[in-house]
């Protein structure tokens, strides 16, 4: 079982990747840069992401290739997460490659809806990992269905099996069965952890799916047309501040406006605010507000696993930001302009 | 009896001939494969001479890993289903791979089998895959089998269509949290840990309503093509003589193709020994680099093997060139694997010694040393003709029969060593004076304490010595003055070590010394700073600069630490050889506990249960404690004097058929 040895071994390993994450002065240097090779050399001699950039030939790296990089620094975060842990906690620890693995199948079958070619830098660093998957026939795969064919033996496919019989399968089902999948195994795992831990990661993540449900009801509403009762099913119940009884009502609501009244008088009203740039902005606005808040639970280093959650988004969103940077320096936008964009504004 | 002289191959070739190749060197089983590609990278293979041989002009840059472009996954498949529709079952006969042999051709033979009984082939797949659908249907009918209406009728009703399947508990507790707003009515007939089976019975007209539901539950639905008629029950009955019926087919189709079988049989058994030769065989090439015409293959081989192995290629002489590389500064590059040869007797110790690490190749094999000291330690602290017998017999037990030859010779070694001890000690299964003794008064560890603890030290000086005269010699064969000459472990720490002896003998025992004691403390200082000093030292004798390799505060910071460590250790790792003394007395003294509970006992049925139990438990619990001690004198107190262990085994690429593949 965990114990206390554990936590401070996490916790300061926390603590000193916390302490080597990018600062402002990092953030306003790399928005004045003029292009991407800037940034890529910036990150190689000035940044912890250097040791993840390659020695040789950064000048070729693409946006594609440069957030493949960025991605190896999380997989590296795993392992030696998993490596501090035991028991149930290094399960939990495992969850997160799923996260990434989804997000790295997602977009594969991103792809192959519009029908394009996998760009050439473009790689997959937590498939490759997983000794259940043959990317090489993955990487190959002409539709949807087959993808999933070709993940027969892993967790996934018990999941995703039943989209086969569909005669076809939407890029929607598929991405909501896989998240289902993830949110899903993360309670699972979670409940598998001591009360204290239990209560630190709903504490944190419950607000999350809080937010995770009000963004899928409403899209789901605004874009894809579903019904309640789709909706109700898709949705996450171990929220913080919804019971289902909530939820169903804010599936079955008569429309936006009346959604937007509901949200309105909860703590996430900053998600609908009605302005016209709502639904750009509603990702960026949850994730600055989870940012804000697990900021502040950072610094706790207590005997539970708070900061080993914290550490693991704020990591995450610190890789969006890059990413953000490098595409507004890509577009030549105004620093203001991609500041506004930004989960950690400066 | 020593560690074996490696030689390096270089390979080029034709690349039509690789296949031919790989087959010869991994028959030959003598060669420890080196990555091409990798040293070709680092510059190392010397390919340029080699190519001048083969008169090829090959341009670096198209030198790549190879990359299999054979799918034996599918031959394997055919083959597979070849065997299962005949009834064969396969197995690996090495003669079929031995000859020289074009396995694409093969590959042909197998299609065109396959060919031939393909149409029966599609049938019996067929009948397999009702079968089965037939097993999931007797589970779903097994769940209502109670139901008293007519099955038949439910599912042709009109305007309600009824459906089966799985749903996670976790969808579950949805569907039943929003039951009011679902259209359709819900059973559930079986429940396990992960799923709940139910029925749903829908409205038609809402039922792409109900379906899209569903699927937003990932519901699992069952659906059969199988109709039969009445009730649930009824329905069981009807599934199991459909199944008898499928099963009666199945028998003669494979009765049908049993003339099929006799004439194929042996090909069967031929494709399938070369099917696995190949997949050995595209493992091999993984070591290997290729141009589009040429392949480039390293390894290491031992030099006694190297005639055979020409022997083998000889066929191939023509279209590959090879080289060997034996020099000396080749090795110091590349650090060859260690491939260890001893004695039959020797042999299981080297388990002991790998479990440490294996040695470097420009070692000297201590494997004879461990060997034969662990023997006299082991027989020194469990002496007894009895027990130790009770060892052979396990020993030759666990090689006969388990097939365990390192275990069983090490335990058979010790048993004999145990008895050979316990002829000194006139000691049969605890019992002294059974034996008259021939040549000496036996020893009786008890009565002699004083003798026994000192006799441990004596041993343990003599073995810490010969562990001193290893690390010179290794270090003489490694050319290192510094840790050879000078080091805390070279003659300096040896020549300290026994002065350090003498002089407390001579002090203890109040001895008339020969040498005035000033020239000793001099000496004994002398001896302590050439430790010290022992890089400087070195390097000036041999011209090497700069003089040290780190910072000189560095150094001397670790140095003097380093100094106090082995002074310390000198004194420790002395006395620590007390305890083989100290275990022969507990031997005794385990025994005599028993024995005094024995003797006050006085049905004599009882006091012979309690010597069986004596020696029992001083045969499992003693004989292993002993067991440890023994390996903690070994790894602690004598391999850190001068066992390296940083070398990487001799593995020569052989066939292995992995057990799932064994047999189809």
């Amino acid at each position: 079982m965990a114990n206390k040895s554990m936590y401070k071994v996490l916790n300061t390993k926390i603590a000193a990747i916390h302490g080597k994450m990018l600062a402002k002065e990092d953030y306003r240097t790399l928005l004045n840069m003029k292009s991407i090779r800037e940034i890529v050399t910036y990150l190689k001699n000035h940044t912890e992401y250097a040791r993840f950039l390659p020695a040789t030939k950064i000048e070729t790296i693409d946006r594609t290739a440069l957030e493949k990089y960025l991605d190896s620094k999380l997989v590296h975060l795993i392992d030696s997460f998993r490596k501090y842990t035991v028991g149930p906690y290094r399960e939990f620890v495992h969850c997160f490659y799923m996260k990434y693995e989804i997000a790295e199948l997602k977009q594969i079958a991103s792809y192959l809806y519009q029908n394009e070619e996998f760009p050439q830098q473009l790689r997959f660093v937590f498939l490759e990992k997983n000794k259940k998957i043959d990317l090489e026939k993955i990487s190959s795969v002409k539709s949807v269905k087959e993808l999933i064919e070709n993940l027969i033996g892993t967790i996934y496919y018990s999941f995703l099996k039943n989209l086969l019989k569909l005669e076809q399968i939407t890029l929607f089902h598929f991405e909501m069965t896989l998240d289902k999948a993830f949110f899903n195994m993360l309670a699972e795992k979670a409940g598998q952890l001591s009360k204290r831990d239990r209560d630190c990661f709903y504490k944190i993540y419950g607000s999350y799916f809080d937010m995770l449900n009000i963004q899928m009801i409403y899209r789901g509403k605004k874009y894809y047309n579903r019904s309640p009762e789709e909706l109700f099913n898709y949705s996450i119940m171990e929220g913080n501040n919804f019971n289902y009884k909530k939820i169903k009502e804010f599936c079955y609501c008569r429309d936006l406006a009346e959604l937007k009244q509901m949200v309105n008088l909860t703590p996430y009203n900053f998600m609908l605010k009605g302005d016209k740039l709502q639904d750009i902005y509603m990702e960026r606005r949850m994730h600055r507000y989870m940012y804000y808040r697990l900021k502040r639970q950072i610094k706790g280093y207590k005997d539970d696993i708070s900061s080993l959650l914290a550490i693991l988004m704020l990591v995450d969103f610190e890789k969006n930001d890059l990413i953000t940077i490098i595409e507004s320096v890509g577009y030549g936008l105004a620093v203001e302009k991609a500041n506004q964009y930004l989960i950690q504004a400066v | 009896m020593a560690i074996q002289k490696m030689t390096m191959i270089n390979m080029v070739g034709k690349m039509d001939q690789v296949d031919h190749v790989a087959r010869q060197l991994i028959l030959s089983s003598s060669v420890h494969m080196v990555n091409a590609y990798n040293e070709i990278n680092n510059l190392q293979f010397s390919i340029l001479e080699a190519q001048n041989d083969v008169g090829a002009i090959i341009d670096y840059s198209h030198i790549q890993p190879y990359t299999s472009q054979k799918d034996l996954a599918k031959v394997e498949e055919k083959l597979q289903d070849l065997a299962n529709i005949l009834g064969i079952k396969s197995k690996v006969q090495p003669h079929y791979f031995k000859a020289d042999y074009c396995f694409q051709s093969d590959i042909k033979k197998i299609d065109k089998l396959y060919e031939a009984i393909q149409e029966k082939a599609e049938m019996y797949h067929q009948f397999e895959k009702q079968l089965a659908e037939l097993d999931e249907l007797r589970e779903y009918l097994s769940y209502i089998q109670t139901m008293n209406v007519n099955l038949t009728d439910v599912l042709n009703m009109k305007y309600i269509n009824l459906k089966f399947g799985k749903l996670s508990k976790y969808d579950m507790d949805k569907l039943k949290k929003n039951y009011e707003n679902i259209s359709a009515i819900v059973l559930k007939v079986n429940a396990d840990i992960h799923f709940d089976t139910i029925m749903v019975f829908v409205p038609v007209a809402v039922e792409k309503e109900v379906d899209r539901v569903l699927k937003s539950l990932n519901f699992e639905e069952y659906v059969t093509n199988f109709i039969f008629s009445g009730t649930p029950a009824d329905w069981l009955v009807s599934v199991e003589r459909e199944k008898e019926k499928i099963q009666t087919e199945l028998r003669e189709i494979q009765e049908t193709l049993k003339d099929f079988k006799r004439n194929y049989e042996k090909d069967i058994h031929k494709f399938y020994s070369r099917l696995m030769m190949e997949y050995e065989v595209e493992e091999f090439k993984s070591f290997i680099a290729c141009t589009d015409e040429f392949f480039y293959l390293t390894g290491w081989v031992p030099v006694r093997r190297k005639q055979k192995l020409l022997h083998a290629l000889k066929p191939y002489q023509e279209k590959i060139s090879i080289t060997f590389r034996e020099d000396k500064e080749y090795e110091d590059i590349m650090d060859p694997p260690t491939y260890i040869e001893n004695n039959r007797l020797i042999r299981p110790f080297e388990a002991i010694l790998k479990t440490y690490g294996i040695p470097s190749y420009h070692e000297i094999d201590p494997t004879p040393f461990v060997g034969l000291s662990y023997l006299l330690l082991f027989g020194m602290m469990f002496g007894d003709i009895g027990q130790g017998f009770v060892f052979v017999l396990a020993g030759l037990f666990l090689m006969k029969k388990m097939r365990r030859p390192n275990m069983g010779g090490v335990l058979t070694s010790l048993g004999i060593s145990s008895m050979i001890f316990g002829y000194f000690y006139g000691s049969v299964f605890g019992i002294e004076g059974v034996i008259e003794p021939f040549f000496m008064r036996p020893i009786n560890p008890m009565e002699d304490i004083n003798f026994m603890l000192i006799a441990g030290i004596v041993i343990g000086v003599i073995l810490l010595s010969i562990s001193y005269f290893y690390n010179i010699f290794n270090s003489i064969k490694q050319k290192d003055l510094e840790n050879g000459l000078f080091g805390s472990h070279g003659v300096a720490g040896l020549l300290f070590f026994w002065l350090v002896l003498y002089f407390a003998l001579v002090k203890l025992l109040d001895l008339p010394s020969f040498v005035p004691d000033g020239v000793i403390v001099t000496t004994l200082i002398l001896l302590l700073a050439c430790t010290l000093f022992r890089q400087p030292l070195a390097n000036l004798i041999t011209g090497t600069r700069p003089l040290y390799r780190e910072s000189k505060s560095d150094y001397y910071v670790e140095e003097s630490f380093g100094i106090i460590e082995s002074l310390l250790s000198l004194f420790s790792n002395t006395l620590s050889f007390i305890r083989v003394g100290a275990f022969a007395i507990t031997h005794v003294g385990l025994f005599l506990a028993f024995l005094t509970i024995s003797n006050m006992i006085n049905s004599p049925v009882a006091s012979t249960l309690i010597i069986i139990l004596a020696n029992i438990v001083i045969i499992g619990l003693e004989g292993l404690i002993v067991f440890i001690q023994g390996l903690r004198l070994e790894y602690y107190e004598l391999f850190s004097k001068y066992y390296d262990g940083s070398g990487y085994e001799y593995k020569p690429f052989q066939m292995k058929i992995s057990k799932h593949r064994a047999s189809l």
